[in-house]
């Protein structure tokens, strides 16, 4: 009962931190000094578009790279492996993490930064949108590449694992091969991502009151936060009530 | 209160002369679960326990050994 106690009040200290936070942000945003929201959206969006044009070309060059380079090391060893050796094997399973993780990074991040420097270029020159699209084509083109040979690497490590990645419904026939451990470890990352989602997505929503009026974006921000939350949420509930039944 | 799960699945396989993606074959689980059972890093359902056992010839509690540690308390 004390424990139960004790997580109350965390939670109800938590949520009025959060609201004197965004109070005081709100108030110094609006009372404060003169010009101050006027000031930070005179920057010049151009440079910006430009400066993040830069930025998410050196990143996708950047990781590319490195994931090729991992690639190359892991298969160079997979090749090589007798059969036996079986911490040599686990060093190759762990090294092939690092271009799915990089992957990961440019999926996540690629659309965010085309779309961000779109918005920005528009105000500077318009011509210019063409470079980040491009770099968007070509980062999903790499990404694609650099998938495929994992998938297929870890496919020959691992012979009972089925699917390739230009499939539909690739995520389901990889889950469906795996075995119950492999299952198990799937399913308590994905828990692991919900439960961070679900803070994220709280905190964000609270980000958003005054920055919405500091920046002038709109209801979008709040309503695609919003909306992807409750996807989130209902997404799950429906799953564990799918798996009760 | 630690609940161990022992496990000789190493000896059994060294025994059977198999390696653990072999084993991983004989008993419809992946090398790395195999791993990963040996290592005392997972345990393995009761499905999986006594395919185990099967394929070892031997009875689950040959393998598997379950000892309670009381010293945290």
């Amino acid at each position: 009962m004390n424990k139960e106690k004790k997580s109350y009040n965390g939670i109800i200290v938590y949520i009025l931190i959060t609201l004197f936070a965004v109070g005081i942000i709100s108030g110094v945003i609006l009372k404060g000094p003169k010009g101050m929201a006027e000031n930070i959206n005179s920057i010049d969006k151009g440079m910006v578009g430009i400066v993040l044009t830069v930025i998410f070309f050196v990143m996708t060059v950047g990781l590319t790279i490195a994931s090729f380079a991992v690639y190359s090391s892991a298969k160079a060893k997979a090749d090589k492996w007798d059969g036996e050796n079986e911490e040599e094997i686990e060093h190759i399973e762990n090294m092939l993490n690092i271009p799915m993780l990089f992957t990961n990074i440019m999926q996540t991040t690629c659309l965010g930064f085309s779309g961000c420097c779109l918005y920005c270029l528009t105000w500077y020159k318009i011509e210019l949108m063409i470079i980040p699209s491009a770099i968007l084509v070509l980062s999903n083109v790499f990404i694609m590449l650099i998938n495929n040979k994992v998938i297929e690497l870890e496919k020959k490590l691992n012979p009972e694992k089925k699917g390739s990645i230009i499939d539909s419904d690739f995520q389901k026939k990889w889950l469906d091969s795996c075995d119950e451990a492999e299952k198990l470890a799937v399913y308590k990352a994905c828990y692991s991502a919900y439960i961070s989602a679900n803070r994220a997505f709280y905190i964000i929503s609270f980000l958003l009151f005054p920055i919405q009026i500091l920046l002038k974006t709109g209801l979008m921000p709040m309503i695609s936060v919003t909306l992807l939350w409750s996807i989130m949420n209902i997404s799950y509930f429906r799953a564990v009530s799918n798996d009760k039944n | 209160m630690i609940l161990p799960l022992y496990n000789r699945l190493k000896e059994m396989r060294a025994r059977l002369g198999v390696n653990q993606a072999e084993m991983g074959k004989l008993i419809g689980a992946s090398r790395q679960t195999v791993s990963q059972i040996e290592r005392g890093d997972y345990s393995p359902s009761v499905t999986l326990a006594l395919k185990i056992a099967k394929v070892c010839n031997v009875t689950v509690e040959d393998i598997f050994t379950y000892e309670e540690d009381d010293k945290d308390e």
